[in-house]
């Protein structure tokens, strides 16, 4: 397997996965190409973390998915926010921006 | 199918897991479709473009199996999907799974039905209360060289008076069975029992209705009482109350006093009336052995206790009752009390253990046939599980998916198995006839279907056992055999080594089997060429007639008794299609079924010194007995009726006894004998050839016969073609009602039958040991064909080579057969050892014929051989079918 070119940090993965979904109902392959798109290509998420990811939030309940058909006519499954999902998302993103600021201000302090 | 386990999925809930646990193949299917088609945007040829989807992907089952892991909460769904996956592989491989499956169910199948047998009757206790206290009482006489006396009077009394181990003593006897019953109705032959007051207390069968007997029913000169059978009240009385109603037996007027509870039955017995044995203390000898002992003993004492107890009594019995002296104490009379269960098993769990051994081996055999075939199977998949391995599979995956598998065929093998155990168990069950006790239910029970769950995982342990280690592991291992998959022919050394060993223990196990199989068939023949000292059984017709008899018993008039059974004689004899008819005294007087009676004989001039006599076998035979039992005469003559008349001194004795004391049959004419060292003495008339009184694998013993003595009971013989038909039963009942209107003819067989029941045992063995020679020797067989065909498959290139380079078919076949037969000589060889050890285990079954027989050894295992080397060469011969070119182009 090759490496990814950024592992995606641990715990993270959950809030990217959530994030991607916030605008549209989405398929897994969906899921990576909008994070590789947003992210310019730096987070290429490995499908064997993905996928067991999208079914530990579904279990967890802060997604769902059903059987959609794509435009171009296949059966895929598409995975979409529940309202769970979405307090879920908006707690994590709180505390995430809270938290990225802190490093960043620590980071920032050494540096300088 | 499918959609029944998928309906029971929604029952349980299981819907929305299903759903996701499919569409995970198809989501994956979607991101590596999408990834190649981005790939192929991006320029790459479509191979590649796919190749790196793939890559980019990463271990797919390992994704599953991740993806998967988030929705499990326990193990136990795992077990579940196992199975599905496991069922789903079976189910695409009909022919092995139909194959493998009927194969372990005949194993379990058979296993379970002789284990239900053998804890019915060995394991099961006797069904009364507290039976574990229950003892028989036997004594045996090392000095005489007798190992089994029966009870008597004097040893009744004497451990009832001075026991300190034993909490009651009874005494019981069927010498007088069956009765006549009169006053109710018809007379009626009726099954009876005489025993004690304690007995029917020992067996703790409390009456369901009235009382049961008490001491004051034993005193000699009582008020003559009876308990009823259960089955006899409701028979004879309808459900009204028998209580205070007057049964005439033997002529004698008992008063109903009791009726026994329905569960009860006394032994095998099927007796249905019970009355008092009055026992008089003054006539009570010592030692005798004329009655059955059964004691029960105070809670918490042993066997070996009640024994050394029995031992302290013996001097106070034989003060009381018989001669002390230098001569009791050469007898060495001891007691040898045992459990009462092993007076119903009797010998019976030698053979019955040894069946189940037998049977234990077919299972093993079977099992060895479907590991063979597991292997085969799983070799052909290994590609597949190479695949699934370099895909991400862990080892521990694989194992489960092969364990789960070989379950599944080990449980649908067991519950086949029950099924076919259920349907054969009644025919087992018969074959054993008579000689199985039936107050021991057999029946397959909860330890019946433990056992076959049992054996149902262990067959699974075994046949999963070599797939599970060869190819569940590291997939490092595995890594040379993904390209060798490819082309389907990955066999390893080890894979070969495995089948090998397979099939050697198969054909050891099956020699085994063969031989013991052929020792009884030796034992069998050689039984029926045994002369039991008569000829053409199966017309000989026996029955047994009771006559009702005034106060004061036959002895009273013996002249009356014996002139009535002499006109009955004399009517059967004049039966139309009847040679001649005769009987004997007593109900015992018959040949082969161990059933007799004996005493002390002595001979006039000779000293009895330091020699203790052996008893000698007593019979009473009416004139014409030997003749329609055509036991031929030796020397002098038979009886005839002026000597039962005139009440001559005269006897015959059979040729062992008269050739041990005189040397010559001949030499016996004339000689005296009698009871006592002074006589009264019996001039000896005629020696007549020896009989098997003890059944045909027992040694003939030495007779004395006298004339006929006037006893209630006699036991008639009729020659005659038609024996055994219901017309000349009812000609020959009319016949015995022209005599006397009051008579039934009891325990009506053929002498015939009566041979075939002495040969129970052996035939109850041989059948069933010829029925698992013969599977094991199919199973062999098709294993030895599995094995040459399969590496006929493998080795398909390698005959194409060798046929292209000029070699022979002919040449080719016999490399294959040569391969198969090495491996089956070493099976026999170590076969032949094994059986070496094993058939001195069943030297108690055989007759005439040693355990180490070598001619059945070595015949059996020439007969392997050939039968091996034939299947192999029909399996090699598939190698003929193949043309080099083909091979060599289509590989």
């Amino acid at each position: 397997m090759a490496k990814d070119r950024s592992d995606v940090l641990q715990g993270t993965l959950d809030l990217l996965v959530l994030r991607a979904l916030q605008l549209e109902p989405m398929h897994g392959w969906g899921i990576t190409e909008r994070i590789e798109q947003w992210s310019e290509s730096v987070l290429q998420l490995g499908q064997g973390t993905l996928y067991p990811a999208l079914y530990r939030l579904e279990r967890q309940g802060f997604i769902r998915s059903d059987w959609r058909v794509t435009a171009n006519n296949r059966r895929a499954r598409y995975y979409s926010l529940t309202s769970l999902g979405r307090r879920h998302l908006n707690q994590e993103l709180a505390e995430w921006r809270r938290m990225s600021r802190a490093i960043n201000l620590v980071l920032e302090a050494t540096l300088g | 199918m499918r959609r029944v386990i998928e309906g029971w999925r929604r029952l349980r809930a299981f819907r929305r897991r299903t759903e996701l646990e499919t569409g995970l193949d198809e989501e994956i299917r979607f991101h590596i479709d999408r990834q190649t088609e981005k790939n192929l945007r991006a320029g790459m040829s479509a191979d590649e473009a796919r190749r790196q989807a793939l890559i980019r992907f990463g271990g797919v089952d390992h994704t599953k199996e991740r993806a998967r892991d988030q929705f499990r909460a326990a193990s136990i769904e795992d077990l579940v999907r196992d199975i599905r996956h496991g069922g789903r592989a079976l189910l695409r491989a009909p022919g092995f799974t139909i194959v493998a499956m009927l194969t372990l169910a005949l194993g379990i199948g058979a296993t379970t039905a002789m284990f239900s047998i053998v804890n019915g009757i060995l394991l099961r206790p006797l069904p009364y209360p507290e039976q574990d206290r229950l003892v028989e009482l036997v004594h045996e006489a090392p000095g005489l060289g007798v190992s089994r006396i029966l009870a008597s009077p004097a040893v009744y009394f004497g451990y009832r008076d001075h026991s300190r181990t034993f909490e009651a003593v009874g005494m019981w006897d069927w010498d007088a069975s069956p009765v006549t019953v009169t006053g109710l109705s018809e007379p009626e032959s009726v099954r009876s029992v005489e025993l004690t007051h304690e007995v029917l207390g020992i067996l703790g069968a409390a009456p369901a209705i009235g009382r049961s007997f008490v001491a004051s029913d034993d005193v000699p000169g009582a008020a003559s009482t009876a308990v009823i059978s259960h089955a006899y009240w409701q028979r004879r009385f309808g459900g009204a109350s028998p209580i205070g109603r007057t049964v005439v037996v033997d002529g004698v007027a008992r008063e109903v006093i009791g009726v026994l509870p329905e569960w009860f039955r006394f032994f095998d017995y099927p007796a249905d009336i019970f009355y008092p044995m009055q026992l008089v203390r003054s006539e009570a000898g010592f030692p005798r052995g004329d009655g059955r002992g059964l004691a029960r003993l105070k809670p918490g004492v042993t066997v070996e206790q009640a024994n050394a107890d029995a031992r302290r009594m013996i001097p106070l019995i034989n003060a009381e009752f018989g001669r002390p002296g230098p001569e009791f104490d050469r007898m060495r009379f001891a007691p040898n009390l045992r459990p009462l269960k092993e007076m119903v098993v009797g010998n019976l769990d030698d053979t019955l253990w040894l069946l189940m051994g037998t049977i234990g081996l077919l299972l093993l055999i079977a099992c060895a046939n479907v590991a063979n075939l597991v292997l085969v199977r799983t070799q052909s998949r290994r590609s597949e599980l190479s695949v699934r391995t370099a895909l991400g599979a862990r080892w521990g995956d694989i194992a489960r998916v092969v364990l789960a598998e070989n379950a599944i065929l080990g449980l649908a093998g067991g519950v086949l198995g029950v099924a076919i155990a259920y349907v054969s168990l009644p025919y087992l069950h018969a074959l054993g006839g008579d000689d199985l006790p039936y107050i021991m239910t057999v029946r397959i029970d909860l330890a019946a279907l433990l056992a076959a769950l049992a054996m149902s995982a262990f067959a699974t342990v075994i046949v999963a056992f070599i797939p599970v280690v060869r190819f569940a592991r590291p997939q490092t291992e595995l890594a040379g055999s993904l390209q060798g998959g490819a082309r389907g022919i990955a066999d390893g050394h080890e894979g070969h080594h495995a089948r090998r060993m397979l099939l050697v223990a198969q054909v050891a196990l099956a020699l085994v089997l063969l031989v013991g199989c052929g020792l009884m068939i030796r034992t069998f023949v050689i039984l029926r060429q045994v002369d039991p000292g008569f000829q053409d059984p199966s017309h000989v017709q026996t029955f047994q007639l009771t006559l009702p008899v005034g106060p004061g018993g036959p002895q009273a008039e013996p002249e009356a008794v014996i002139r009535m059974l002499h006109r009955i004689a004399d009517r059967l004899a004049a039966v139309p299609g009847v040679q001649s008819a005769a009987f004997t005294s007593a109900n015992d007087g018959l040949p082969l079924d161990g059933d007799g009676r004996s005493a002390g004989i002595f001979v006039d001039g000779k000293v009895v010194g330091d020699s203790l006599q052996r008893p000698k076998e007593i019979q009473f035979a009416s004139p014409g007995f030997f003749e329609t039992m055509m036991t031929p005469l030796v020397a002098g003559r038979t009886f005839e009726w002026n000597d039962v008349y005139q009440r001559r001194s005269v006897a015959l004795v059979s040729e062992n006894f008269a050739r041990a004391e005189w040397g010559s049959a001949a030499a016996a004419i004339g000689r005296r004998i009698g009871p006592g060292p002074t006589g009264p003495w019996l001039e000896i008339v005629g020696v007549v050839k020896d009989v098997r009184h003890n059944g045909l694998n027992a040694p003939a013993p030495e007779t004395v016969i006298l004339p006929p003595v006037a006893r209630a009971t006699a036991t008639f013989v009729v020659r005659s073609s038609r024996a055994g038909t219901s017309a000349l039963l009812d000609e020959l009942r009319r016949a015995v009602w022209s005599v006397n209107g009051d008579l039934s003819p009891a325990i009506v067989q053929t002498l015939g039958e009566m041979y075939d029941r002495s040969m129970a045992r052996t035939s109850m063995s041989l059948r069933l040991l010829a029925i698992t020679g013969l599977l094991a020797l199919v199973l062999g067989l098709v294993g030895v064909y599995g094995l040459v065909s399969y590496a006929v498959a493998q080795r398909q290139r390698e005959i194409g080579i060798r046929l292209a380079l000029g070699a022979g078919y002919g040449e080719v076949r016999r490399m294959f057969v040569r391969h198969a037969l090495g491996l089956v000589t070493v099976g026999v060889g170590i076969g032949l050892v094994a059986a070496l050890v094993l058939t001195r285990l069943m030297e108690s079954q055989l007759f005439g014929i040693s355990p180490l027989d070598p001619a059945t050894h070595l015949a059996v295992a020439l007969l392997l051989v050939v039968a091996a080397g034939l299947a192999s060469y029909v399996a090699a011969r598939r190698a003929s079918a193949l043309d080099p070119v083909e091979v060599l182009r289509g590989v």
